[in-house]
């Protein structure tokens, strides 16, 4: 009896252990179509933040030091339009007055001057064109540095653009990582639902790659989420040495417009022969430097005005943002240590408690939670 | 003096300076003109396969055709302003390159030019200089130099060559043991304001004003410089708007000049005009022409003056 009720346990399980294959091999795992993408390490995603804030504090203080140099060169070049100016007014006053000298006492005194006059003219004239020169150079600079404030602008327009891409690729690790834990997940309902004790090993197998797989999730979305929150400083940084390359490249291009002109005029004023021409020709460059030196006052407002006001509240607003990023992370991370410490002592139990079980060699139902 | 100046399409920019830099090359212009070198270096520089977009845009002196003063003073402009920085690294411009090509055009194109120009001369806008020719125990000979380049009027060398001048006198305050005259502000200011006056009346200024012994003076005057499309005077004969033309003019006022001589077949003698007893005013013109005009110029020259001076430059 015994034998025969043995006998058809023994049928029972072969028909249920055939049809629980069968559901199975219905509802296969596919391995892994490729391997999974590189889950970062928590010191790889804390250094992540740690070179992500020092490149914001650098190139804030880039930004910084950009802006002292953008205040300096525009200032030499409004003292040197300055002086420029007063020596072509001075030029302008010693021509008129040789002019204007038609009275006989005035040209009696316009003699007895005549060598004062004429060496006045001389040093006033020869200090118009070696400022010139020296406006010229300033401008020069001033448009390799508006090349530089460009070229930082470009580094950095790359940065956010590289920081997009580390939040696509994050999100998108994450989502394969999701994908597979999804595929073992139907893997482990189905052994466990068949509740094999000779398939114990494997359950622990796919619920430790569960474990690791969520703990891979939450790194990638961990990364995912430092970078966002990375992106809109970088962005902020970027729009803000943009406007400057865009006022200061505007700015050089109209003040060596109007410099350039006047340099025609300074060049050959000392040919024209006649008074009156010598003073059209200064008006007609003094006009032209009244230009430039219009776009140079409005120019340094604008300058004054981003390194009083705009630069600190940025710097503000950027330490802000990169604190807030700081917390985020090293919270992020401690929940997903966590988690993975206490997966972990669970594995620990579990498989002290089936080594038990395999000693004793006793019959019992032993369950599977299932990992989720 | 205050025609407004001409931009040239930046397309064109290469071309134009190549076929000058071909020109000036062809007339290989003596020690009566702007140093060659220094014209060659300053149109290389100025040539968009070295240079890039930096020195853009193209200005042209509607007087003459040759690049405006502003465009040629950005090449001196851009050497000072650069002198003893370093200029963005090769891996730096070539990482921003892709995203903006017309930096990295530009930061390249600082790069080649600094490489380019080195100490190289460049054709100055305005030096006054000295220099000895002969120093015996009786007999100093100077030569004082004024180069100039003129809006309206071309790159032009005034020379003087002035017979024992007194040392720490009006006009020259001292001689290095190298042979440099160190000329005065005052007379340096005077040739300067008188680059392009007639040259009897220089020479009078020198001797009479200056107290100067002058021997021999003469002007070399590089350009105007005439293509299709650019400026050509109204009176230019019609082969000016065919071909490429560069001209070089040379006035000579000396005591060694026997008898006057006009073969510039451009500007007609000056009418009234006195050389100082025992010397002699001498005038010629060359042209580098593109063999398109080459028969046309030699043709009009030979009409006008019995000569013609004419080199070809550019590829038949």
């Amino acid at each position: 009896m015994d034998t025969e009720q043995a006998a058809a346990r023994r049928h029972q399980a072969k028909d249920r252990d055939q049809f629980e294959r069968q559901i199975v091999s219905a509802t296969p795992v596919d391995p892994p179509t490729g391997a999974l993408p590189k889950t970062p390490t928590i010191a790889e995603l804390t250094s992540l933040r740690v070179a992500l804030d020092a490149r914001h504090t650098d190139t804030l203080g880039r930004v910084d030091g950009l802006l002292r140099e953008q205040k300096d060169l525009t200032g030499g070049i409004a003292d040197e339009l300055n002086a420029l100016h007063k020596d072509g007014d001075a030029l302008q006053a010693i021509e008129r007055a040789d002019a204007d000298a038609t009275g006989l006492i005035a040209q009696i005194r316009g003699r007895l001057t005549r060598r004062s006059r004429m060496l006045e003219r001389q040093s006033v004239a020869t200090r118009l064109q070696e400022q010139y020169r020296s406006v010229h150079t300033t401008l020069r600079k001033a448009g390799a540095f508006a090349d530089e404030l460009r070229l930082c602008a470009v580094e950095l327009a790359q940065e956010v653009d590289r920081l997009h891409g580390d939040v696509e690729d994050s999100l998108s690790a994450a989502v394969e990582v999701e994908a597979r834990m999804e595929q073992l997940s139907t893997r482990l309902a189905v052994l466990n639902a068949r509740n094999d004790p000779t398939e114990l090993r494997e359950c622990d197998r796919v619920r430790f790659e569960l474990a690791d797989l969520k703990t891979a999730a939450g790194l990638h979305n961990a990364k995912a989420h430092l970078c966002v929150q990375e992106v809109e400083p970088a962005r902020t940084l970027r729009d803000t040495v943009h406007g400057l390359h865009q006022e200061m490249a505007h700015y050089v291009l109209q003040a060596s417009a109007s410099v350039e002109g006047s340099g025609r005029r300074i060049q050959t004023l000392g040919l024209a022969a006649d008074a009156p021409l010598v003073i059209s020709e200064l008006q007609d460059g003094l006009a032209q430097l009244d230009a430039a030196m219009s776009v140079t006052e409005a120019y340094l407002e604008q300058a004054h005005d981003m390194l009083t006001r705009v630069l600190p509240q940025l710097s503000q607003q950027i330490r802000s943002q990169g604190s807030r990023a700081a917390l985020d992370l090293e919270q992020g991370l401690a929940a997903i240590e966590a988690a993975r410490e206490s997966k972990a002592s669970d594995e620990v139990l579990k498989a002290a408690a089936l080594a038990e079980v395999e000693l004793i060699g006793a019959d019992i139902d032993v369950r599977v939670d299932d990992a989720e | 003096m205050s025609e407004t100046a001409l931009q040239l399409p930046d397309a064109r920019a290469a071309l134009y300076v190549r076929a000058l830099r071909a020109a000036v090359h062809a007339l290989a212009p003596d020690a009566d003109h702007v140093s060659a070198l220094a014209a060659d270096t300053h149109l290389h520089a100025l040539d968009p396969a070295v240079s890039g977009p930096l020195l853009l845009p193209a200005v042209l002196d509607p007087g003459t055709g040759l690049p405006s003063s502003g465009w040629m003073d950005r090449v001196r402009a851009e050497r000072e302003a650069l002198h003893g920085t370093s200029p963005v690294t090769e891996s730096r411009v070539a990482r921003i390159a892709t995203a903006d090509p017309v930096l990295g055009a530009r930061l390249s194109g600082r790069r080649n030019l600094m490489a380019w120009l080195g100490d190289r001369p460049l054709l100055p806008d305005l030096v006054v200089a000295g220099s000895v020719l002969r120093q015996e125990r009786d007999h100093l000979l100077v030569q004082l130099t004024v180069d100039r380049r003129l809006d309206g009027a071309g790159w032009v060398r005034l020379r003087a060559e002035v017979h024992n001048p007194k040392i720490g006198g009006a006009a020259i305050s001292r001689i290095t043991r190298s042979g440099q005259v160190d000329v005065k502000p005052g007379l340096a200011e005077l040739m300067a304001r008188h680059t392009i006056s007639p040259l009897p009346g220089v020479y009078g200024i020198l001797t009479e004003v200056a107290g100067l012994q002058v021997r021999r003076m003469s002007r070399g005057c590089i350009g105007p410089f005439w293509f299709p499309g650019g400026p050509v005077p109204d009176h230019a004969p019609d082969w000016a708007h065919r071909g490429l033309v560069l001209h070089q003019s040379l006035a000579v006022l000396g005591a060694k000049v026997r008898q006057d001589g006009h073969v510039d077949p451009w500007l007609p003698p000056v009418l009234g005009e006195r050389a100082p007893e025992g010397f002699g005013v001498y005038r010629s013109r060359r042209f580098a022409v593109s063999p398109a005009v080459e028969q046309a110029v030699r043709a009009w020259s030979h009409d006008r003056v019995g000569v013609a001076q004419v080199v070809v430059f550019g590829g038949r």
